[in-house]
This record gives C-alpha cells, sequence and structure tokens, in this order.
C-alpha cells in the first residue's frame, strides 16, 4: 500500500489535519523533547523519537534498578508530611510521604521493600512533578 | 431588584453567576488574585478589581477585603458561588453589618446547617431520618471508643467539612487511628477546624440530594432530586437528575422531607438537602448544603428554573413565583464534571494549551476554561461542566457520549476519558450506581490501537519537517522512509509495520 500523506497545522495551534489520500484525520499533537503525543479521536498515543526515551521510562516501575528504587512526585504540591527516616526500613505499601496539593493530601506509598537511603525533602518544601523526593536501596538478605 | 453584584468566587462558578445577572441586568463585579488577571471571570465581568495574591487565604477568603472592594464600587449584593466564603455565617453577618446583601441564607441558618451535629438535630426535630453514628463532634480517644457500637465499616467526617472533603473511609479497626490523625490534619488544613465525627457506612448506598427554594416570606418548594452517587474520595464526579431509582412517590416524600428540614432551619435562598438511599429505597439525611452547588445545572435542564436567577430574586424580597404543584421535572438531564486530574485522580497542573468544548441541542458546558489558561496550584481543580439533556437518559446517554467525542482539552489532564469510559459502562448505562461505583470499576483498558499508524504517520511527517533544511524533499513520497530515519519507537509496544 501506498499513500499521499499530507500534515497541515491550523493556525500556531496543535491542531493539525493530516490527510491520508482522500481521508481527513483531525490530530492534536504536544510537542515533547523526545516524543510527541498525538491524540485521534480523543485517544492519545505517545510517539518516543528515541530509543533513550523509552529506556529511561521503563526505569520508573515497580523494581529496584541497580539496587536502587525511587519515590516520584506524581504531582506538584507542598510536602505536609515526610514519615520516613534515612535507614529506616520499609515495606511495600508503607506511606513514605503525604504532599498537598488542591487541599488534598496525597498519601505517596512505597511500591517496593527496602531501606531507604536518601530524604531529599522536609515537610512544607514545594515539590515540583517528576521530582525524586525518597531513594530506597535493596535490602540485601543477611 | 439588585442592581449591581458582587461576585466573590472564581472559575466556572463566578461566569455562570454573571450570566444569570447579565440575562437579568443586573451590573456584574468580579473580584480576582494575582494569578487570575487573565481568568475568564475577571474578564467577563462589568467590573474587576485585584484581591490579593494567590493563595486562597489572602484572596478569595479574604472576607474583609471583599466586602471593603463591594462597599468601594456600590455593589449592592455579593454571591458567594460555592465553596470559599459560601458557607461562612461569620462572612454573611459581616456583609448584613456593612449593608450588603448576602445572596444566600442567613447567618443563623447558615450557622445551624454547618454544624453538622447541629443540623442532624434540626433534621430529627422536621421528622426527618438519619444515619447511626457518634451524633456529635468527638475527640480521638472518644472516636476509638465508640468506633466498636457504631460498627465497620465506618466514615471519620470533618466537623466543618463539605464537598467531600475531610471524609475518610475505615474498613478495619486497626486503621481507624491513622485515619483519624490524617482526617484532623486535612480538616485543619482546609477548614481551619480538626473536629471530626464518626458516622455508620453504609453500601451499597446512593447518595441522593433534594433542591430547595425558599424565599423570605415562607414559601419553600423542591425542585426534585440528583442522583450523586458516582464519587471518588467522596467527591462527586457524574450527577444526574431524575434518578432512576426515585418513582414519584419517592418523590414526593424525600421531597417533604427535604422541605420540612428547610422550614425547621429557617431556611432562605437555594440550598440542598443531601440524604443516603439504601438498596431498600430508605433515605437518611446526611447534611445540607446551605449554598448553589456544582450540579445545579442538571436540576435547571429538568425544570427550567434559572436557579441563580431565583437567588436574586429571592434575595431581592420577591415572593416565590410559583408553588410546588407548578413544579414538572420533563426529560433527563446529566452532568460530568471536567476536573483537572490523571487518570489516578491526582492532580494535573500545566498550561492549557488546546480547548474545544461540545455544543449542540441538549448541551450545555458551563466553563472557564480558554487556550493559554493556567491551571495553578492554589484553588480547586474542576474547570468545566458538561451538561446534556434528552427526552430520556437513553437519549441523555447518547448526546453525553457525542458531547464527551467533541470535548478536547490539551495541555493538561483530565477527567474526560473517566467520562468516556463511564458512558460506554453497562453498569452505568443500565443506572445501576452507588457511591462505591468508582472503587469498583475496573482501571480504563489499554485504549484501542486502532489508530497506532496514524499517530506514527503523524510524528513520522513532523519529524521528518523538523530536519535539517538540507533535506528537503517532497514529503508525500518520502514519509515512509522519513519515519524509519526518525527511529520511532512505540511506547506502548508494538512495531513499525511495513505497509507496502
Amino acid at each position: 500500500m501506498t499513500y499521499v500523506a499530507g500534515l497541515r497545522r491550523i493556525g500556531d495551534s496543535p491542531r493539525y489535519v493530516l490527510t491520508l489520500d482522500d481521508r481527513v484525520i483531525e490530530v492534536l499533537v504536544e510537542e515533547e523533547p523526545l516524543a510527541f503525543n498525538v491524540t485521534i479521536a480523543g485517544r492519545a498515543y505517545e510517539v518516543a523519537t528515541s530509543r533513550r526515551h523509552g529506556a529511561r521510562r521503563r526505569e520508573e516501575g515497580d523494581k529496584f534498578t541497580a539496587g536502587r528504587w525511587r519515590l516520584v512526585a506524581p504531582l506538584t504540591g507542598v510536602v505536609s508530611e515526610v514519615r520516613v527516616a534515612v535507614g529506616d526500613t520499609v515495606a511495600e505499601g508503607d506511606i513514605l510521604v503525604v504532599v498537598e496539593a488542591m487541599k488534598m493530601l496525597n498519601e505517596l506509598r512505597a511500591r517496593v521493600s527496602g531501606i531507604a537511603d536518601v530524604v531529599h525533602i522536609a515537610a512544607r518544601d514545594r515539590v515540583e512533578i517528576g521530582q525524586t523526593l525518597v531513594e530506597l536501596r535493596e535490602a540485601i538478605a543477611p | 431588584m439588585l442592581k449591581k453584584v458582587l461576585v466573590a468566587n472564581r472559575g466556572e462558578i463566578a461566569v455562570r453567576v454573571m450570566r444569570a445577572c447579565r440575562d437579568l441586568g443586573v451590573r456584574s463585579v468580579a473580584v480576582y488574585s494575582e494569578p487570575d488577571a487573565t481568568a475568564m471571570h475577571a474578564r467577563y465581568a462589568d467590573e474587576a478589581y485585584l484581591i490579593g495574591p494567590g493563595p486562597a487565604s489572602e484572596s478569595y477568603l479574604n472576607a474583609a477585603k471583599i466586602i471593603e472592594t463591594a462597599l468601594a464600587c456600590g455593589a449592592d449584593a455579593i454571591h458567594p458561588g460555592y465553596g470559599f466564603l459560601s458557607e461562612r455565617a461569620d462572612f454573611a453577618e459581616a456583609c448584613a453589618d456593612a449593608g450588603i446583601v448576602f445572596i444566600g441564607p442567613s447567618p443563623s441558618a447558615l450557622r445551624a446547617l454547618g454544624d453538622k451535629v447541629e443540623a442532624r438535630r434540626i433534621a430529627e426535630a422536621a421528622g426527618a431520618p438519619t444515619v447511626p453514628g457518634s451524633g456529635g463532634r468527638v475527640s480521638l480517644s472518644e472516636a476509638l471508643k465508640i468506633a466498636p457500637s457504631v460498627g465497620y465499616p465506618l466514615l471519620i467526617k470533618a466537623a466543618s467539612g463539605g464537598g467531600g472533603k475531610g471524609i475518610r473511609l475505615v474498613e478495619k479497626p486497626e486503621d481507624l487511628e491513622t485515619s483519624l490523625r490524617t482526617a484532623a490534619a486535612e480538616a485543619l488544613a482546609s477548614f481551619g477546624d480538626d473536629g471530626l465525627y464518626i458516622e455508620k457506612y453504609l453500601d451499597p448506598v446512593r447518595h441522593i440530594e433534594v433542591q430547595v427554594l425558599a424565599d423570605t416570606h415562607g414559601n419553600i418548594v423542591h425542585l426534585g432530586e440528583r442522583e450523586c452517587s458516582v464519587q471518588r474520595r467522596s467527591q462527586k464526579l457524574v450527577e444526574e437528575s431524575p434518578s432512576t431509582v426515585v418513582n414519584e412517590a419517592t418523590r414526593a416524600r424525600i421531597g417533604a422531607a427535604a422541605v420540612a428540614i428547610a422550614r425547621e432551619a429557617g431556611y432562605a435562598n437555594a440550598g440542598t438537602i443531601e440524604f443516603l438511599m439504601d438498596k431498600d429505597g430508605a433515605f437518611y439525611f446526611i447534611e445540607a448544603n446551605a449554598r448553589l452547588q456544582v450540579e445545579h445545572p442538571v436540576t435547571e435542564l429538568v425544570t427550567g428554573y434559572d436557579l441563580v436567577r431565583e437567588q436574586l430574586r429571592i434575595a431581592s424580597g420577591e415572593r416565590l413565583s410559583f408553588a410546588q404543584d407548578d413544579v414538572r421535572l420533563r426529560g433527563w438531564a446529566i452532568e460530568c464534571r471536567i476536573i483537572a486530574e490523571d487518570a489516578d485522580f491526582l492532580p494535573s497542573l500545566g498550561r492549557i494549551e488546546l480547548v474545544t468544548e461540545p455544543s449542540g441541542l441538549g448541551v450545555r458546558v458551563d466553563s472557564a476554561m480558554f487556550n493559554g489558561a493556567e491551571v495553578g496550584p492554589y484553588y480547586d481543580s474542576l474547570l468545566a461542566k458538561l451538561i446534556v439533556w434528552g427526552e430520556n437518559r437513553g437519549e441523555a446517554l447518547a448526546r453525553l457520549r457525542r458531547a464527551l467525542g467533541e470535548y478536547q482539552v490539551l495541555g493538561v489532564k483530565t477527567t474526560l476519558p473517566f467520562h468516556r469510559q463511564l458512558a460506554d459502562d453497562p453498569a452505568f448505562i443500565a443506572g445501576e450506581i452507588d457511591t462505591r461505583y468508582i472503587d469498583r470499576r475496573e482501571k480504563a483498558p489499554e485504549p484501542s490501537r486502532s489508530d497506532d499508524d496514524t499517530a506514527l504517520a503523524v510524528a513520522a511527517l513532523l519529524k521528518h519537517e523538523r530536519r535539517p533544511p538540507e533535506s528537503e524533499r517532497p514529503l508525500s513520497g518520502a514519509w515512509r522512509r522519513a519515519a524509519r530515519e526518525a527511529a520511532v519507537n512505540r511506547s506502548r509496544g508494538g512495531r513499525w509495520r511495513d505497509t507496502s
């Protein structure tokens, strides 16, 4: 199959019209440093444009990477409580940090069991989405 | 009739109130915080005045500054909207002292209904059933003591709470103490009062509320019920009127109970009496919201009354222009709250890069969104409300799906994907909902990949376009090659399929 494809931007908005032969498809595009977020018919597709980007994303899972797990702020807000100190043994599901955003207290939990290695924040700190708050290291069985 | 109304609020509700003012030929005044200088409500109003920096405590909650502004610009009334100062008896009192009409109930009614314990006493005096519980504020140690007799699961509620904030569900005795501490901290942060009470948690249960209108001459009517069972963290997400489980006989009974409670409280203006309804159709009073509610438009669409206009008339001292027998419900209305939250219901902040709102017959959008609007951390994350109407629930649902399909928001994550999933959910379509609907629901499945290749084509074309100028080749023949050169990865798995 061969298509004749064209892409036209509407003004300087994130709205584009993709033509594939005679088909007209409205798409919305948000550009990020290493990816395009493309929305078609209400569904979002993230298209990464480099392998490095994809590799980085896989780190943010529920597993230790290189013996280390990071609690990353899922939202922007103010730390209202830090329930973990360096050296504490933490079980999966424990509340590590409580972040207040829009008057709601959001309890951020450990997704792995481990030992608190670094605590980057203190109560009343303002945190940005994506910021590392706490780092856990893998507990090595004796 | 009032001549000039200051709206002590922001966002969609401020705009909605100003629209009613304009319909009535009443001048509207906005107050705004520094980050809201470009906000829609500040631009829509006939006049707008800066009242302080971003944090609500220094702007939209600054009662003295707001009253001073109203006096300075010659406003004869203040409409508080919902949230912020809307249920603060001391604010209503300060308005009265300054000779300004507070568009809402009297300070004494606000005080009585704002205290959940007193509200419960009023309901009991009016002969309405109430939910088993502590019956009053309890300290941490008292709560621990009486919890076993109330039974699990139970709810911890902030004595000064509202809008679902400061409510915690406790399923097991061992979680009680931690939950009490978190609830107290949240109550203190949100309402400046860490008082709590506990209540039996009924499950499954529906949240059914009744809209009432009361004038200052003793006339009280109800405008039917709203079904608000689709909630997360006790905050409503979807509301409809009427309810699939309320027939005419039940409506007459629950409506009469709501009117009796409003009368017992000496209520005037628009208000909502909230009930829980169990699976057998028995209902229990839970609280009264002494203000205009977020979900008031569904009532407007099925009754035809403009609730804000009625509020302004009542505040002007006019009598209700209709009686209970004149109130007729026609058709079905459903509202979806469009909130800046991601799929896990966590706040999503940022700039709205693009918004396209639906329209057409039977579709109403109450919104303060616009291209370039900043969604910041200071205020409630409600961006807009989509309200649809149909002759029956099926027609309303079809319209809802159509309108949700038209709705586009880029830049912040919203609850739109949740609503699209809900509108297609067989349980919701069948009206099988209760307050645990969201807890029970399956996490949204991965979207179908039907447009994967289209998305790839777009990205490839854009990547190609962004290449250095020496590679100026016609796009049409080269897009597939460009795609390869761009080393496109798929974040959702799968791989590039050669279409040749």
